[in-house]
């Protein structure tokens, strides 16, 4: 992403009016401190490490919990696509189930899974599952039955016909929930922190909010919302890339 | 090759369907839409249930799943895969048969050649033009060798003038490789132009097989409702034009080539115009009588008695005081006629 000159001189007058707000104590800084104290302070919690390594636990649990989950929702997504009768007795609950807020879920997995590591990758993992499986069913359902026939002509086995044909052609669809609830991992991930875990970036912000250090939370924020552009940008450009090169539209 | 034959099949879309497709031959199933023509393809590639038999040269082949059946089927949509280039589309069916590589690009470059393709090779589906995707759907059907190649209206989706010239590569395709063909279609101006023997299918029921000619008025009577006049040519004139006389009824035609054996033409009932006064050009005009008049959805049919022959015209609107016996006066446009060799 390059920035506009007059995209940077918006960004550049907001920090400052910022900066000056703090500054003249129009609010007390401690409620509101000025950008360059935040700056400062991502600076400090990046060189002592603290950082680093809360963002490193809660990275690995978005990352393991959110894979996880969406290959199994794409893999069972293909499987129940594959049986009518399994797909339509299903799909109506997996819709349900899929709207759900997954942060809805915490108090019961605390006590379903207990306080313990597995407990923010089982709500990654939940929060991308069902919204995957129901894009993958939903997408299946939208690719041409007929390409199912004649790869069956030409001599497809089923394999062949799921990861070859079926999978690919239903890509725009899987892709675009991916995008979608790569962003929502990582938000879950945080309220599963901040709610339960005594680690992570989520864990961060609690404490920070106890010693009323709104410049750690600022901080804090400022890389949560790093991570989800990131990794709503790199689907964003697998997308591009797959979907353009074969000019299909995404879902 | 191979001949196909159906021996009382019946499904979901067929009633007791007994047909042969002859050895070698192009031939053309033709009825409306929901006739069951798809699923008469499905049937004969294993791809849906059906009671009855499938013989492929008198043998029983209804145990063999479509892999195993050795046709290539190009359905209406295409259904190309478009996360495939047009190379990797056409070889898909020998990849998945583990033919080694060299072979497998043999192959390839071979039906890509023979369709006029080889330059396409590298783009995806979905950057072709409609006939371009085509010839990618038909080539990947050929690239496995099949015995039987079925065509499910594959031209519906493109425009008239360039129907035409697939319709004739298609024949010339036909012609070079003397592979079985079934090409199913609702278009009566395909099937006359492709169809060496057509089945005319309606309800799930085959209600006729035979030429074209053969075929006019079952088509009549289930697909298309037309008048059907044979007569011999009285006169040709060099304009392209010609005389024939269909009893007591002298009627002008288009005829390119001069001829002077009895014709057969067919002239759609929307086409003709009826008039209660006599219209002042009096080529192809005759005075008529009405016989019957009956409201359909969409239209007015009338049938005509015009010099002992009968016409079936369909008005979009009833005329008004028009009633059984009243005479009136019909008009065949010239351009409306069609002449069936």
């Amino acid at each position: 992403m390059r920035l506009k000159f007059h995209q940077l001189l918006t960004l550049l007058s907001i920090a400052l009016l910022w900066e000056l707000v703090s500054r003249f104590r129009i609010a007390p800084p401690y409620l509101l401190p000025p950008p360059t104290t935040v700056l400062c302070t991502l600076y400090g919690l990046i060189v002592d490490g603290v950082l680093v390594r809360e963002f490193m636990r809660t990275l690995a649990r978005v990352v393991i919990g959110f894979s996880i989950g969406s290959i199994a929702g794409v893999l069972l997504g293909v499987a129940i696509s594959l049986s009518r009768v399994l797909r339509e007795s299903i799909y109506p609950l997996i819709a349900f189930i899929a709207v759900m807020p997954t942060v809805a879920l915490i108090p019961l997995l605390i006590i379903w899974v207990g306080v313990n590591e597995a407990l923010p990758i089982v709500t990654v993992f939940l929060c991308s599952f069902t919204p995957v499986l129901y894009t993958t069913i939903t997408g299946i359902r939208l690719v041409d039955r007929e390409v199912i026939g004649v790869a069956r002509t030409l001599g497809a086995s089923t394999s062949q016909i799921v990861f070859r044909v079926l999978i690919p052609q239903a890509l725009p669809s899987i892709l675009s929930s991916l995008k979608v609830e790569a962003v929502m991992a990582w938000k879950t991930c945080f309220v599963a922190e901040m709610v339960a875990m005594s680690s992570g970036l989520g864990y961060l912000m609690m404490i920070a909010q106890s010693l009323l250090r709104v410049d750690i939370l600022l901080s804090a924020l400022v890389v949560l919302a790093l991570a989800c552009y990131s990794f709503q940008q790199l689907f964003e450009w697998v997308e591009l890339r797959i979907l353009g090169r074969w000019g299909m539209e995404s879902g | 090759m191979v001949e196909v034959e159906l021996r009382n099949v019946s499904n979901y879309a067929l009633r007791s369907v007994s047909i042969k497709f002859d050895d070698g031959l192009l031939s053309v199933v033709l009825g409306p839409n929901g006739a069951g023509k798809t699923t008469l393809l499905k049937v004969i590639a294993g791809l849906v249930g059906y009671k009855g038999s499938v013989l492929f040269d008198g043998v029983e082949v209804d145990h063999l799943p479509p892999e195993k059946r050795n046709i290539g089927y190009v359905p209406q949509t295409l259904a190309l895969f478009h996360n495939m280039t047009v190379e990797e589309n056409i070889a898909f069916g020998l990849k998945v048969r583990n033919l080694p590589k060299s072979e497998v690009e043999r192959r390839v470059c071979e039906v890509m050649e023979l369709l006029e393709i080889v330059h396409l090779r590298d783009r995806y589906p979905r950057k072709l033009s409609v006939g371009e995707q085509q010839r990618v759907a038909i080539a990947r059907a050929l690239a496995i060798n099949p015995k039987i190649l079925l065509l499910d209206e594959p031209f519906t989706n493109i425009q008239s003038n360039l129907r035409k010239q697939l319709r004739s590569e298609i024949r010339k395709l036909h012609r070079k490789l003397k592979i079985t063909t079934i090409f199913v279609t609702h278009d009566l101006m395909e099937a006359e132009e492709l169809g060496e023997k057509i089945a005319v299918i309606n309800n799930g029921r085959i209600v006729g097989t035979g030429s074209f000619k053969q075929m006019l008025p079952v088509i009549s009577k289930y697909i298309q409702e037309a008048n059907i006049l044979s007569g011999d040519v009285l006169e040709n004139y060099d304009f392209g034009l010609a005389k024939i006389k269909c009893g007591n009824l002298e009627l002008i035609v288009p005829l390119e080539e001069s001829f002077n054996e009895e014709i057969t033409v067919t002239i759609p009932p929307e086409r003709i115009v009826l008039t209660k006064i006599s219209p002042p050009i009096k080529v192809n005009t005759f005075k008529a009588e009405i016989k019957e008049l009956s409201e359909h959805r969409g239209y007015v049919r009338i049938v005509v008695m015009a010099c002992n022959q009968k016409f079936i015209i369909h008005t979009a609107e009833r005329i008004a005081n028009l009633g059984i016996g009243d005479q009136v006066y019909i008009k065949i446009p010239i351009r409306h006629i069609k002449v069936v060799k």
